[in-house]
């Protein structure tokens, strides 16, 4: 294994008696593009949203860049780009305005943020379009600045939640090059997606969560051998198989 | 960091023109039609020139054996006092054309009043009440019996037109209401689930709070700014020229928007914090002299200094008309207690907030509303 950014260890959490993340063990590598997969309920958000220290664990721990991040948070956390899932843009700020507001969060000012927010905004290719309100924005704009305000201070870890939900073809593949691009310059990815084609795609990794547990890990095609001897599954089947095709809504796990 | 998030905020705040507006145009409106309303009322507060009250005096009475001083502060406060015996005090303000007339007992006195002549008998109470705290404090110093009572010219404000009143009572209400500002930026985090941001930056629960706090007073002091020229032009209000009144002004805003902060940080809930603040806004004018005009309000004064907004506008009427108060010095502390204790209110449940609201919103999605989680 290469060099381990991310490791957790017995990280537990539970919300009214009811173990959400259950002695999780994860490691994630430098450099990798890496897939959260599960059901509806099965814990990725919560794990990741331990990682992003958002929620505290009821146990266990977190090392990120080979820090305990329950000590060292502050330094931790500028290394980290989390893209919600949530448009987490402000509609009456422009866009350049929102990238301006969320880098300047990780310690960046004067003419270092303005450059920040230039390259950032180029990357995801609003440069054009930084003087309009994001209210006004597509579907698919929205999610490529919501893209652009995690990526201004360069960080080396970024973690996507469902990036693409709700957005047209093309800027799904324009933000999956992005992703690749990113990864190709260095930064390590945490990808959690219910379109199991995009996961597929880009990741050279997979975890496969259920009930609060990884219950498979691998490469694509490794997570397909666990199933079957066959070459032509699609990593869905695989998923379905893996953790079943009961319905999982509300009340039902 | 800080600067940042306050620029964006301001911005949030002043691009929403309605609240903008609002926030200028309300006192203007307010102050139109609530001066032509109490113009009466307000015009009836007058100047009183010199009159004559009679008094009894009870030989129990520690003011008994100081007639002489009595007479020199009487005429001091612009009034002459004649002394009587016996009779009832209806009968000698009639014979002897009395304006008013005090009956002092031991421990008290009761002053009364002809029709038409209020200004005359509120002076007079006003005369005797300073006597009877000069004794007070007399009693508490030791040095009752054997002191003697100053003679001061008893300080009364200048009458002050409805229009002043009203001008000044309405910037200082719609600046308790200055919150609505903040609802912008709140409104906006909560729709985007922007918080979650926040937390993954690491940004300390002060810079948040500051981050919000600092636009509105800066937004809600250009407003006020703005209202207070075009009210100028518009009524020719008079704001006096003493430098407690920007000073008080300033604390005001500060206090409303940390009351403001608190309340949401308190209740979670946009909905419920505006009715609260505006429920306790209202509370506190309505006691304060924010509609009925404080020197003619039925609410006694133990009750009416509960009330911030009381000092406030007390402090700011009386400066503008005479260039000082000793209702400042309340007013300052008052604000500055509410400011301080909301600050540091609004910092602890912020952070006591944030794990809990991942929590509730989790168990909504998947255990009540059966949203999707992964």
């Amino acid at each position: 294994m290469g060099d381990i950014i991310l490791q957790t260890s017995e990280l537990t959490k539970k919300y009214d008696n009811k173990i959400v993340v259950d002695s999780l063990h994860l490691e994630i590598e430098r450099g990798e593009i890496f897939g959260l997969l599960g059901p509806n309920g099965a814990g990725k958000s919560t794990t990741m949203n331990m990682i992003c220290s958002i929620v505290k664990p009821n146990a266990g721990t977190i090392e990120l860049f080979g820090k305990n991040i329950c000590k060292q948070k502050k330094e931790i956390l500028k290394k980290i780009g989390y893209i919600p899932q949530e448009l987490a843009i402000h509609g009456n700020l422009k866009a350049w305005e929102n990238v301006e507001l969320f880098t300047s969060l990780y310690g960046l000012r004067g003419s270092q943020l303005k450059e920040a927010v230039q390259e950032a905004l180029q990357y995801v290719g609003l440069w054009d379009k930084k003087d309009v309100f994001s209210k006004n924005f597509s579907g698919g704009m929205k999610r490529r600045l919501n893209i652009a305000c995690a990526l201004g201070h360069n960080p080396e870890l970024l973690i996507f939640d469902e990036p693409t939900v709700g957005i047209d073809p093309q800027s799904r593949n324009f933000i999956l090059e992005k992703i690749k691009e990113s990864n190709k310059n260095g930064a390590t990815v945490v990808y959690t997606s219910h379109y199991m084609e995009e996961v597929e795609a880009i990741c050279s990794r997979i975890a496969i969560m259920d009930n609060g547990k990884v219950i498979a890990i691998g490469s694509s095609s490794q997570l397909k051998k666990m199933v079957t001897d066959k070459e032509d599954i699609s990593l869905e089947e695989v998923f379905l198989t893996l953790t079943g095709k009961k319905l999982r809504d509300y009340g039902g796990l | 960091m800080l600067w940042y998030i306050i620029k964006n905020n301001l911005k949030l705040m002043l691009r929403h023109k309605w609240i903008v507006v609002m926030l200028i145009i309300g006192p203007v409106i307010t102050t139109a039609v609530l001066s032509s309303a109490f113009e009466s009322m307000l015009s009836a507060y007058e100047g009183t020139g010199e009159f004559l009250s009679g008094y009894q005096i009870s030989k129990a009475s520690p003011l008994s054996t100081y007639a002489e001083e009595m007479q020199k502060n009487a005429k001091a406060a612009g009034f002459s006092l004649a002394e009587f015996d016996t009779g009832e005090p209806k009968e000698l303000m009639e014979k002897h054309n009395l304006s008013s007339f005090t009956k002092i007992e031991k421990d008290s006195y009761t002053v009364y009043t002809m029709h038409g002549k209020e200004n005359e008998g509120m002076v007079t109470e006003y005369f005797y009440n300073s006597l009877f705290e000069e004794l007070e404090l007399a009693a508490i110093q030791g040095n009752y019996p054997r002191f003697s009572l100053p003679v001061t010219k008893l300080e009364t404000m200048p009458e002050v037109s409805s229009t002043d009143y009203y001008g000044i009572i309405y910037h200082v209400y719609y600046l308790w209401l200055c919150f609505i500002s903040i609802s912008v930026v709140f409104s906006s985090e909560k729709k985007n689930q922007i918080a979650k941001k926040y937390q993954v930056s690491g940004v300390k629960s002060l810079t948040l709070v500051l981050g919000k706090a600092i636009p509105c007073i800066l937004s809600t002091l250009i407003t006020l700014g703005i209202s207070m020229i075009i009210s100028y032009f518009l009524f020719g209000i008079s704001w006096g020229g003493s430098l407690m009144t920007p000073c008080i002004l300033f604390l005001t805003v500060v206090a409303a928007t940390m009351f403001g902060l608190f309340v949401v940080k308190l209740t979670n809930n946009l909905a419920i914090s505006v009715v609260i603040i505006f429920m306790m806004v209202w509370l506190s004018g309505f006691i304060g002299g924010s509609f009925e005009t404080y020197m003619f309000s039925a609410w006694s004064e133990d009750i009416k200094v509960l009330s911030p907004i009381y000092h406030v506008n007390r402090a700011l009427v009386e400066c503008s008309q005479m260039g000082h108060s000793k209702y400042c010095q309340s007013a300052i502390l008052y604000l500055t207690g509410i400011s301080v204790v909301c600050l540091l209110g609004t910092i602890f449940l912020q952070r006591r907030r944030r794990e809990e609201t991942i929590k509730t919103t989790w168990i909504n999605k998947i255990w009540k509303k059966g949203g999707t989680e992964k």
